[in-house]
């Protein structure tokens, strides 16, 4: 018995593709070494709306499938300072002229526990005709005797022979390894998140929270903190890259649950901690090669996460689509080789996720130079708070004004470089020109660093 | 809140995992980094090398950090026999 094709993983990624190719007509395995799809995945768990503009299944999804789900409208973000107390804050809800569907218009993101959704989702991909195999881990690859590769090795010694393997297995990926796609990830190519689960109480949850389900808490000496409610609980988690990490990540998270405003959150929802996560999550500037002969790679395992904020679960479950749909062509035209497959490398790179890689390093830069660097969000905390001194009551309106001013130039020798580092190079990428108003901004701050040193 | 937190309780975990991780003692510099990295604190520094927690297996959370963080190719992860190992129930 040969497979069509072989789903290693069966994460929101591997499902898709496991789903898709049993649609178009494939003998499709997938296989998944938790003992059910989920029980080995975590992250933090907030979908963006792009998963109903793309799948149509996710209209059906709903808390009686999903108990956990959570929209969240409001999504605030706490600057820390170093003493762990808020300096300022800011909350946003979608924007109504900028978001262009109904979804995108309505929540920023839903967000659920995967022990519920990655089961449903492997479901849909059985209900389409998949096979799933539970239990079973993948050790190693096949190869025919011109070393292609042409099926796996499970860890009970079994071989099962596909023309097409997907390598749905995450950050770490066996697939992507044995099959000589690359090598391990360099170490400011992935990132370690640590999390918390809190289990609170629902009605709690629902009065003081609502739908502002989503708090970030930057700053504080730490690498910033995500807290994502579900119905019942939330995650608090934070990651950093390898290369980046000066004390153990569970360390940063004691320190996270210091913060004034995050202990008056979990007072009034009465959260107690119920579990403990820690996976890897790639976030790279851009992926690398995610193809070979018979072989494709597609999520986590292909370095999918979005460069900005590392969202992958869309990025998965749309590579895993495209992957399926070459597979198909490939069996159809019986030519599986990594010249034919190159077609998905084509496909992912036309697709908005290659849309999301034109400003890759620009994009990853400017997160690991902000939330990533607890030194950089102390005073980018502080100027943000006193840009909005003009609302204080102290002295007068126009004195404040006065003093914002003066600040600014003060800092001038601090803010020029940052902006033309970081802001400039994005705002270029995203014009793909330079434009006239951006010169016109950057020597407005070059005045300002000459009009300091003349004072 | 953080000092109540003991993570061994926090844990769901089934079935025998099998031997996953392999320590490679001469290629090990007692760096330290599988020390500061690991999240589950499975690793230690005894006499000028790293020494992996004899209970591992009960404890490890399988974020495969260790080996990533390893400059020296010291540390092998194989993952937990299919079925086996952490079980998220939140994730």
């Amino acid at each position: 018995m040969v497979y069509d094709v072989i789903v290693v993983g069966t994460g929101p990624g591997g499902s898709i593709a496991g789903k898709t190719a049993a649609e178009l007509g494939l003998n499709t395995l997938m296989l998944e070494r938790g003992s059910y799809p989920g029980a080995k995945n975590a992250s933090g768990c907030a979908l963006s709306p792009k998963l109903w503009r793309d799948f149509d299944f996710m209209k059906d999804l709903s808390p009686e499938i999903c108990p956990s789900m959570r929209k969240v409208r409001i999504h605030t973000s706490h600057f820390i300072n170093k003493d762990l107390q808020e300096e300022f804050a800011f909350s946003q809800t979608p924007s109504q002229s900028l978001n262009t569907y109904k979804e995108a218009k309505e929540f920023f993101t839903t967000n659920l526990y995967r022990s519920e959704f990655d089961p449903w989702l492997a479901k849909l991909a059985v209900d389409a005709g998949a096979e799933l195999k539970t239990s079973t881990l993948v050790v190693d690859l096949t190869r025919r005797d011109d070393g292609k590769v042409n099926g796996v090795i499970t860890d009970s010694g079994e071989k099962i022979e596909g023309k097409i393997i997907i390598g749905a297995d995450g950050a770490w990926s066996l697939v992507a390894r044995k099959a000589g796609i690359r090598a391990k990830w360099q170490k400011d190519e992935v990132t370690l998140v640590v999390s918390y689960d809190f289990q609170c109480e629902k009605d709690l949850v629902d009065e003081v929270i609502g739908d502002n389900g989503i708090h970030t808490w930057l700053g504080g000496g730490f690498p910033g903190a995500y807290q994502f409610f579900k119905a019942d609980g939330f995650h608090l988690g934070l990651g950093n890259w390898l290369s980046n990490f000066d004390a153990n990540p569970r360390s940063h998270l004691s320190t996270a649950l210091k913060i004034d405003g995050l202990r008056k959150l979990i007072k009034l929802t009465k959260a107690k901690p119920r579990e403990f996560h820690a996976h890897l999550l790639p976030w790279l500037k851009y992926p690398g090669k995610t193809y070979t002969h018979n072989v494709m790679l597609i999520g986590d395992a292909a370095g999918f996460p979005c460069p900005f904020e590392a969202e992958g679960i869309w990025y998965a479950m749309y590579s895993g689509q495209i992957a399926a749909q070459i597979a198909k062509k490939a069996i159809d035209a019986e030519d599986t080789s990594k010249q034919f497959l190159k077609q998905y490398e084509d496909a992912w790179k036309d697709s908005e996720i290659g849309v999301e890689f034109e400003a890759g390093p620009e994009l990853q830069e400017f997160w690991a130079n902000l939330p990533f660097t607890p030194k950089n969000m102390e005073w980018f905390a502080t100027i943000m708070n006193d840009l909005f001194g003009v609302f204080e009551t102290g002295e007068a309106h126009i004195t404040y004004f006065k003093r914002i001013n003066e600040l600014l130039i003060e800092k001038a020798d601090l803010l020029v470089p940052f902006f033309n580092r970081y802001f400039i190079p994005l705002l270029t990428k995203s014009y793909k020109q330079q434009l006239g108003d951006l010169k016109g901004i950057q020597s407005m701050m070059k005045q300002l660093t000459k009009s300091k040193k003349k004072r | 809140m953080d000092e109540k937190i003991n993570i061994k309780e926090l844990n769901f975990r089934e079935g025998d995992t099998g031997e996953f991780i392999i320590h490679n003692l001469d290629n090990c510099t007692g760096c330290g980094s599988c020390v500061l990295i690991c999240p589950a604190n499975l690793w230690r520094l005894e006499k000028g090398k790293s020494k992996l927690a004899e209970d591992y297996q009960d404890r490890c959370m399988e974020c495969v950090a260790c080996e990533s963080i390893c400059d020296y190719n010291a540390i092998t992860f194989t993952y937990p026999r299919g079925g086996t190992g952490i079980k998220y129930m939140h994730g």
